[in-house]
């Protein structure tokens, strides 16, 4: 039985409602996500325990143990600076459209489409990256061997397992986002005590951090510059919270924070853990040449059970994170097609009368990933892909803005209540800054398959806006007046599994 | 080297607390009557005003 809603919060949503009907959408979806919720979705998308650690071992062995030391803050000083822009604009405009919506208010149809697609490209890649990750650590543990047919199986399974969750149960999608966001900082915790107390050698001597990385023929500063991808592909996936904003109470402000925290607290125990582990590495050479180079850190420093424990522990981590990324991607692929953006919008926008979730949308976000798993072989080069596309589709709202706000056409009154009034454009200019450095650095050798992707993804979007949707697209576009919006919401509460709970 | 790398650390939990807390003023400040949705300002992609 759900709990009964206070009173106040009756009132919230229903100013909520009103507020999603400024911009001409419906409450089509279910609105109920707290403040912790829309937290936790994002927290479980950048999941420190999937990034910092599928990647490990390519950061180790660019850049050495020092990246870990280094890499790690350097990157998250600038992710801070981007992810409050963003969540200005999150307070300023929260629907699930987020970026694409933001982007077309304030550059006009054509960037709105341009950053949606980069931001879709991002999107369904990070799903990709992520469960394909988690079956690359699955396999081995259900005692299949180690070979790409088994991965893209065990992949497949995962897939539909996300798919069926988030198609059937967006309240049992949400608690067990809460339930994951709580299992990332236990698990951490854990982790680090045990490394802290019970491992006989520390090092954090300038030899080990500086004095040896991989085999590589760049140089060191070059090395540890590309093994910033380990940090920035963590730290991607944060937009979730505003993608799920028409989903969350009191959007204007738990959006934002939402977005704004995930960062924050990962940042946090992100940085504890990498050190915790790295410090406690006895053989650099044996980790760095180890299949899974985290796992043999943990091995080598607290023995074989630990290490498999902690296997378990990351794969179901990274399973979380799968879970709370389709949900994230099939609410911009919903938000998109609702507007008409992309091929048979119809059918990716319908959502389902009984469980309030965008079902096609979801069913897209699937299966796209399962394709672009099977096409890009070298999972850095799926990782850079997401980097790069993700931070495009954030960076060209905030560019957008500022512009704006250069021409003074943006005004106090435009910000919504999360903004940083004064500071705002100088944030915004330092994430430019970042924004770009990544994107170059992310598409260079060895990533310069993500450097193709992008290339060509940017080509043919180019000839298919100009040959097909400059004049048909019509950018975001009011579902009806205020008595169809009402008259559409009604016939959904009347079918929906959750009127009980009397949200309306 | 290991002061350098928590030092980095320090300047982005201070970054961190510092711009939340901008925010959060922003928060306190903010009037919703005088609120303009950027929607009705700009339209909505279909052309600036």
């Amino acid at each position: 039985m759900q709990p009964k809603k206070a009173p106040e919060s009756h009132g919230q949503v229903s100013k909520d409602i009103q507020d999603l009907h400024q911009f001409g959408y419906a409450q089509e979806l279910f609105r109920e996500m707290g403040g912790f919720s829309n937290f936790a979705i994002s927290f479980s998308i950048i999941s420190i325990l999937t990034g910092a650690v599928t990647l490990y071992g390519f950061g180790i062995n660019m850049g050495g143990p020092g990246v870990m030391g280094f890499g790690w803050p350097l990157v998250t000083i600038f992710v801070l600076f981007i992810s409050a822009s963003m969540a200005e604009l999150s307070s300023a405009i929260p629907t699930s459209g987020a970026l694409y919506h933001w982007s077309s208010v304030l550059g006009g149809k054509a960037w709105g489409w341009f950053t949606a697609w980069f931001n879709l490209i991002g999107q369904m890649t990070i799903t990709a990256g992520i469960d394909f990750g988690v079956a690359s650590f699955a396999a081995p543990l259900l005692g299949m061997a180690e070979n790409q047919t088994n991965f893209l199986i065990v992949y497949a399974v995962i897939l539909v397992m996300h798919g069926l969750l988030n198609h059937y149960g967006i309240r049992l999608v949400a608690r067990l986002n809460d339930f994951s966001a709580i299992y990332h900082m236990a698990g951490v915790v854990v982790l680090v005590i045990a490394l802290t107390f019970f491992v006989p050698k520390h090092d954090v001597s300038l030899p080990f951090l500086l004095g040896k990385h991989g085999d590589t023929t760049y140089p060191y500063w070059w090395a540890f510059m590309l093994a910033l991808l380990q940090a920035q592909w963590t730290y991607t996936g944060y937009d979730a919270s505003a993608h799920v904003t028409e989903e969350t109470v009191d959007p204007r402000r738990r959006g934002p924070w939402g977005v704004y925290l995930s960062v924050a607290v990962s940042a946090i125990f992100g940085y504890v853990m990498l050190l915790a582990v790295t410090a406690s590495i006895q053989d650099l050479p044996a980790v760095m040449g180890a299949t899974n180079p985290y796992i043999a850190a943990i091995e080598g420093a607290l023995g074989t059970a630990w290490g498999r424990a902690m296997l378990w522990m990351v794969t179901l981590a990274m399973w979380f994170c799968g879970l709370a990324s389709v949900t994230a991607n099939s609410r911009m692929i919903y938000a998109f097609a609702r507007d008409g953006g992309m091929p048979f919008s119809g059918a990716w926008a319908t959502v389902s009368k009984k469980y309030r979730t965008p079902v096609n949308a979801i069913w897209m976000s699937v299966v796209v990933a399962f394709l672009f798993a099977v096409w890009a072989d070298a999972y850095s080069v799926i990782t850079s892909v997401s980097v790069v596309a993700l931070y495009v589709s954030y960076l060209i709202p905030v560019a957008l803005k500022l512009i704006w706000q250069a021409k003074g056409q943006w005004k106090q009154e435009h910000f919504g209540p999360w903004n940083l009034g004064s500071w705002s454009p100088v944030v915004n200019v330092i994430s430019m800054i970042w924004g770009v450095i990544v994107t170059i650095l992310f598409v260079v050798p060895p990533n310069e398959k993500a450097g193709y992707a992008m290339g060509g993804s940017l080509v043919f979007l180019l000839i298919y806006w100009f040959a097909f949707e400059k004049n048909r697209f019509q950018g975001p576009r009011a579902i009806g007046a205020e008595e169809e919006l009402a008259k559409i919401e009604a016939e959904l509460e009347k079918q929906s599994i959750y009127k009980e709970a009397g949200v309306k | 080297m290991v002061a350098l790398g928590l030092g980095l650390f320090a300047l982005s939990m201070v970054i961190a607390v510092a711009l939340g807390w901008k925010a959060a003023e922003g928060s306190k400040v903010w009037d919703e009557a005088s609120h303009i949705n950027l929607v009705q300002t700009l339209g909505n992609g279909k052309g600036k005003k």
